[in-house]
């Protein structure tokens, strides 16, 4: 049994949950403290991978990233290789993908703290970014560790996307989703149980270990008042 | 409440037009990717002469071996070679008399733009460092991706492009890598780039061993189906695969 997609599998929703948590945090941040016009846009622009089916999605990464578009021409300028069939490719692809999964949580922690914490730290003259860090964040934690968790979550189990810009290499793009997709084709059931089986297992125990972090941290935000 | 009824209404509208499309004639039949184009055509002659209307379904051979097996709605299965045609055999799952060779693949490099400098003739020219990625099928599941490589390693120059290739889960995919400019070639099956844009040249057939396709008629199907099964035999049909590249099994 050949574990080396899981390895890949792991290592890309790390990165990818890196990525997407340095992202999703100023977007969270502006989508709920920010009122500027066309606001319900740009909400509705950063949910679409929700509604767009990951084939679709994919297929137009795979366009963007092919000598066709000005983006891969770019991509293949500076770094001499393109970007489709790479582990870096992947995870833009990721970030895409779990972008709205991030994002949401985030927000709706983000509009959920209390104003009048937010506001007293104001009187009390604390800038912008301070507030952000020493008040918001901090309540609204739980969305954060919540956005984190669905964004590593949804990239173990990506398939579409990466089926449609991975080209199955292995040690680089080969994922475990696709690696027991192709153990179906390969009429190879077993293996393909195995490791189905083991990825099923390895993400009950993720989620759990997770759901157990989140609900030691979740003191009510009065806690946070000092 | 007008627009939740007239919503209501048009569900089943759509239900029962669902129905009746499933009551009339149609065969469900289940093509490997590389045989969709000239599987449509011949399906278009037949439904003109017999009236009974044909519904596709694509995708690599393996994926359609594994749903017929879990009970897939096909009745006949035009496979990308002959071993899972063989399987399907040995458990029992096809019609007595249910099994023939319908085409012998060619296999072919081609690239999107022409270039008069580096000519596709010989393999060799894939050593090429301005060539950065070749787009085959998957190996492990594609006939036409383990006769890539079966080529590339009697040319002699699969050692040195192997960090190369990128692999498509069919050929369509594989052509789909090379067509949308992240691959610089594809080596597929000649029937997939029939009438499409760019430039291909056919790979020696003795640097692979030959792809023949089966085809098979599967337990459950109906005399519709067998008809169709039949016309797979004919000369009419036979035209078509040429047309598109292929050689007699």
């Amino acid at each position: 049994m050949d574990w080396q997609p899981f390895y890949i599998s792991f290592k890309l929703a790390l990165v990818a949950t890196f990525f997407l948590v340095l992202l999703a945090l100023p977007v969270a941040y502006a989508l709920a403290f920010r009122n500027f016009r066309g606001k319900p846009l740009a909400e509705a622009f950063f949910a679409l991978p929700i509604v767009l089916p990951p084939t679709v999605l994919g297929f137009f990464v795979l366009v963007a990233a092919g000598n066709l578009s000005p983006v891969g021409r770019w991509y293949h300028e500076i770094f001499g290789t393109t970007l489709a069939f790479s582990f870096e490719g992947l995870v833009v692809a990721s970030v895409l993908y779990s972008f709205p999964f991030a994002v949401q949580p985030m927000q709706n922690a983000f509009e959920n703290v209390d104003k009048n914490l937010i506001d007293a730290a104001r009187t009390l003259g604390c800038s912008e970014w301070r507030n952000f860090l020493g008040v918001i964040l901090p309540a609204g934690r739980r969305g954060v560790v919540t956005g984190a968790m669905l964004s590593f979550a949804h990239t173990v189990g990506e398939f579409g996307v990466v089926l449609m810009v991975g080209g199955s290499i292995p040690g680089e793009t080969k994922v475990a989703s696709i690696a027991i997709y192709e153990k179906v084709e390969m009429v190879q059931y077993k293996e393909a149980a195995i490791m189905a089986a083991a990825l099923l297992a390895f993400s009950f125990v993720a989620l759990s270990f997770v759901y157990y972090i989140n609900k030691k941290t979740s003191v009510p935000s009065a806690t946070f008042v000092k | 409440m007008k627009l939740l009824a007239s919503v209501i209404c048009a569900s089943f509208l759509l239900a029962s037009g669902g129905v009746a499309w499933g009551k009339d004639k149609t065969i469900g039949i289940a093509v490997s990717s590389n045989a969709l184009e000239p599987a449509k055509e011949i399906s278009l002659l037949f439904e003109k002469s017999s009236g009974v209307s044909i519904s596709i379904s694509s995708g690599s051979s393996g994926k359609l071996y594994a749903q017929i097996r879990q009970g897939a709605p096909f009745q006949v299965f035009l496979a990308a070679d002959d071993t899972y045609t063989a399987m399907l055999e040995t458990e029992g799952l096809i019609a007595a008399d249910g099994r023939f060779k319908y085409a012998k693949g060619k296999l072919v490099i081609w690239r999107k733009t022409q270039n008069k400098h580096a000519p596709l003739k010989d393999l060799s020219f894939l050593k090429d460092p301005a060539i950065k990625r070749i787009a085959i099928a998957n190996p492990d599941t594609a006939p036409y991706g383990r006769a890539a490589i079966e080529a590339l390693k009697k040319s002699g120059i699969f050692d040195e492009i192997k960090g190369k290739l990128v692999y498509g889960e069919s050929v369509a995919q594989a052509f789909g890598f090379a067509a949308t400019g992240n691959a610089d070639v594809s080596m597929v099956p000649l029937s997939v780039v029939y009438r499409k844009h760019g430039e291909y040249s056919v790979v020696r057939d003795d640097y692979y061993s030959p792809i023949v396709q089966e085809a098979v008629l599967l337990k459950n199907a109906s005399q519709e189906a067998k008809e169709f099964f039949e016309f797979l035999k004919t000369n009419e049909a036979a035209d078509v695969f040429k047309k598109y590249g292929y050689l007699k099994p």
